[in-house]
């Protein structure tokens, strides 16, 4: 097992994984979760990749594939939103409930949707990458993707509906 | 579609400010006369509104730094646990399958269930139309195939079959092993001293159902009917009713790459359940089959499946089928039944190693 060659990659990439993990999740502690679980598989299956991983795009994919699945499991699970841990909320303590709570929310409902419609919007609208680039990730035409992406917002807006109206 | 119908689909691009300035302001005139729509928009900015705060956030260092101490404890400890499992290993296994008779029948049967399973992807069901489809039909239509299958299990080092398939007849030869193993190594001198390029061979027809196994060290053979326990693992396991239940969210395609001057489209079939193995990424970690797929011929060129032998998940062990040659002609010697010049029955055998008059 060619240790160093592991913590190498594990330096370059470990920010990235966590941070999209928890963009889907909304908490930190399952964000390390997935975390763990993305690099410990990758660890055990090391000698079986070939020279030409696209390790970005294999990493986007794995780790909002985990952590979504994680969001399937532990719904009914309340777990500590990210929000509440980061001084981002300009709003007063009622609002800044009601954020969390939409925040976990829209992780259950992105478990909901169809893997592919989820891929699109985790993506372009919680990783902000460009059409392009999310397109190249998923294996898809950027067509493909804008139909994709505007289902998925369609869909969330509908699910969360009862949250967005009054914020 | 009604004019309203047709704006509804148009808000999500709208929001996003993706539409040509036409189609921008007919949605806003639209807008400026459906309440609907309105409220539509509104939720859709909220939305979009919440998820570029969520993009905007970044994660504490100090929680950086706990992921990743984590992660290493996992590693340090599944490092003991993979030199737990090297320990285990019978450093004598290859000798084991050409020395020990019992052994030697398991390793045959074995080979008879893989060939079978893998005729099954040959010869079962041509013109299946899956999905997943252009691949499994071209398999399908294969006349002949050779190629290797390695098998690695934990940390031993890997072995290596050559399997031949030509209409309803296979050859497996068990050839070796790669890696650097003391008996690999005394495995590989023996066999060029013996001028031997396999050590363990098993033909099969699957028209007569006629098997004969071959032990290249001791020269012994034995000639046996394909059996109905062979049968009904081709059939409780037959890998083209696998394929066939594929579904086209299951083969996902993962990335396609230049490899010397061809187009490799590499698929991950996520739910699989082939020779045992389970394929289901909601389950349990690393159980699932990659595939490699030449694009111009729609023939896979590299197979592998990984599987954990252990409760825990901890056991990687995988089986690699690669060098694929399709629809090229093979020696039909290779297929012969007849029993090779100054080989003895398989039984004899038995008696010769009890008396311990079977060492190479």
């Amino acid at each position: 097992m060619p240790d160093e060659e592991f913590r190498t990659f594990l330096e370059r990439y470990s920010r990235k994984v966590l941070t999209v993990a928890a963009r889907v999740l909304g908490s930190t502690t399952d964000a390390q979760d997935v975390h763990q679980e993305v690099f410990l598989a990758i660890w055990r299956r090391w000698d079986t990749y070939d020279g030409q991983t696209d390790w970005g795009a294999y990493l986007y994919r794995t780790t909002v594939r985990k952590a979504l699945e994680l969001a399937k499991r532990s719904r009914s699970r309340r777990s500590l939103p990210v929000q509440s841990q980061l001084p981002t909320s300009r709003q007063g303590p009622d609002s800044r409930l009601r954020a969390d709570e939409l925040r976990e929310r829209l992780a259950q409902s992105l478990a909901k949707l169809p893997r592919d419609q989820a891929m699109a919007f985790v993506l372009s609208r919680l990783e902000g990458l460009g059409a392009e680039e999310v397109a190249q990730v998923l294996g898809c035409s950027p067509g493909a993707l804008k139909v994709r992406l505007h289902r998925a917002t369609r869909r969330l807006a509908r699910e969360l509906n009862d949250y967005l109206v009054e914020r | 579609m009604d004019r309203h119908k047709t704006m509804r689909i148009l808000l999500p691009a709208f929001t996003s400010g993706e539409l040509s300035p036409e189609k921008h302001a007919q949605v806003e005139a639209h807008l400026a006369g459906c309440q609907q729509c309105r409220n539509e928009v509104q939720r859709l900015r909220s939305l979009l509104d919440f998820a570029g705060q969520i993009a905007a956030q970044s994660i504490d260092e100090q929680i950086h730094e706990l992921a990743k101490q984590k992660v290493h404890a996992v590693l340090n400890r599944e490092k003991d646990k993979y030199r737990v499992n090297r320990a285990k290993v019978r450093p004598n296994y290859v000798w084991s399958i050409v020395m020990n008779t019992r052994n030697a029948k398991l390793a045959a049967a074995a080979l008879i269930i893989l060939g079978v399973l893998i005729s099954s992807f040959l010869l079962g069901g041509r013109g299946t139309g899956a999905a997943f489809g252009r691949v499994i039909e071209s398999v399908s239509n294969a006349e002949s195939v050779r190629f290797s299958m390695k098998e690695k299990m934990g940390g031993q080092p890997a072995f290596v079959v050559k399997v031949y398939i030509q209409g309803r007849k296979m050859r497996l030869d068990m050839i070796g092993g790669e890696g650097e193993d003391e008996m690999l190594q005394s495995l590989k001198s023996e066999m060029e001293r013996l001028n031997l390029t396999a050590f363990v061979s098993t033909i099969v027809d699957f028209a007569t159902r006629e098997v004969l196994d071959l032990d290249h060290f001791r020269k012994t053979y034995r000639k046996h009917g394909l059996d109905d326990q062979a049968a009904a693992a081709s059939t409780g396991a037959n890998l083209i009713e696998q394929f066939r239940k594929i579904r086209s969210e299951d083969a996902q395609w993962l990335r396609d790459k230049s490899q010397d001057g061809r187009k490799i489209g590499v698929y991950l079939i996520t739910h699989v359940n082939l020779m045992g193995i389970k394929a289901d990424l909601s389950g349990r970690e690393g159980e699932r089959m990659t595939v490699w797929v030449d694009r111009k011929t729609d023939l896979p060129v590299r197979i592998l499946l990984e599987m954990s032998t252990d409760r825990e998940g901890t056991s990687r062990d995988w089986f690699e089928f690669r060098d694929f040659v399709w629809n090229g002609s093979l020696d039909p010697a290779l297929f012969s039944l007849e029993i090779p010049e100054g080989y003895s029955s398989f039984d004899e055998a038995i008696g010769r190693l009890s008396t311990g008059r079977g060492q190479p």
